[in-house]
């Protein structure tokens, strides 16, 4: 290219430039904007999707670890609503009855495997004495069998050595109640006397050791075939597995 | 000149006006060429660092002129400097890199 044909065509160049840009100023602009970053782009796209997945697996990992331990509070919450409604229950009953003397919590199931029995948190130094009722709520649990300074042990009323003396409540029939494992039997109700299935039982106090009127459990059949008494099976309104805290009540002077 | 105007092209697509880099890159192509044909020049790096600099502002200087021009676009002049400044600083290394070796 000679140096005349370079000048000319720079004075092209700028010349037409110039026009380009003149129209520019006073139209829209010609070509719509190139983004060259937009060539790049399958690159920062295989480079965001490793970052991504380093960054998914870190959160997975660290949601995960929320997740189980938000579980983990959700069930001590869960547990704390459920004791508080089970404290709420017993200190009602506690205003309901006076001679309660106090409140224990069960700390283990029993000491030996021939009885059934379990132990609570509170004993001689809290006033509690042997043969004491004790009461949940829902009904009687048992009775006091041995007494430490701190702790006492609770014979359950399904065990077979346990025995109350009860009543039937809508017919006031007297019978003796037994443990009999996992429910319990009523003895010594005459064959004439109608027990219906449902009925409630309760203490008679009778027996100068549990106070009048507890409730214990209701009727689930009754069997007059054998002897001269019904053999009543009666079902405890407090579960043994379900005992968690229980009021000690004073013996029945 | 053609790749000089090629360039300056492919410089005003990154922009939304055509032309300004293409008046630019010519004009400065053009000098530039002017004057690596004279011979009473001694080519040291420092010589051709200074080009670089110095072309590099002159570029800047003719694009930002016809845009303030033409299109009435203001710019705060103390941070317009600066960044040409800058710009003809970072061109420096990569122009004597380009030109490694060359007269």
């Amino acid at each position: 290219m000679t140096k005349k044909s370079s000048i000319i065509s720079l004075i092209l160049i700028i010349t037409c430039c110039i026009f380009l840009i003149i129209y520019q100023s006073k139209n829209d602009r010609i070509l719509p904007k190139f983004y060259f970053s937009q060539l790049l782009n399958p690159l920062i796209l295989i480079k965001d999707s490793i970052k991504d997945f380093f960054l998914l697996k870190q959160e997975n990992a660290q949601l995960k670890k929320q997740i189980f331990e938000l579980s983990l509070r959700e069930n001590y919450y869960s547990s704390l609503i459920q004791e508080n409604k089970r404290l709420k229950e017993i200190l009602t009953l506690k205003e309901q009855r006076k001679d309660i003397v106090a409140i224990g919590k069960v700390i283990s199931k029993g000491s030996t495997k021939y009885l059934k029995t379990i132990w609570i948190d509170k004993g001689s130094e809290h006033g509690i004495k042997k043969d004491y009722s004790a009461l949940t709520p829902n009904g009687l649990v048992g009775k006091v069998v041995s007494v430490y300074p701190e702790s006492s042990e609770i014979l359950l009323i399904t065990d077979p050595n346990f025995s109350v003396s009860v009543r039937i409540q809508r017919s006031r029939t007297e019978g003796v109640l037994n443990g009999k494992g996992d429910n319990c039997i009523i003895k010594y109700i005459p064959l004439e006397e109608e027990v219906l299935v449902g009925d409630r039982v309760i203490t008679s106090g009778l027996d100068g050791i549990f106070p009048e009127g507890i409730i214990i459990g209701a009727v689930k059949s009754t069997d007059k075939r054998n002897g001269l008494f019904q053999i009543i099976e009666v079902i405890p309104m407090q579960p043994d597995n379900k005992i968690e805290e229980v009021a000690i009540v004073k013996r029945e002077k | 000149m053609l790749f000089f105007a090629f360039i300056g092209f492919i410089e005003d697509l990154g922009q939304e006006i055509t032309g300004p880099a293409i008046i630019s890159k010519s004009l400065t192509g053009f000098i530039l060429v002017k004057l690596t044909h004279q011979f009473f020049f001694t080519w040291s790096p420092h010589f051709k660092g200074m080009i670089i600099f110095i072309f590099t502002l002159l570029d800047e200087v003719i694009y930002m002129l016809i845009v303030i021009s033409f299109f009435n676009i203001n710019f705060e002049p103390f941070v317009l400097s600066k960044e040409i400044f800058i710009k003809a600083l970072i061109n420096i290394p990569i122009g004597l890199f380009i030109s490694w070796g060359r007269p």
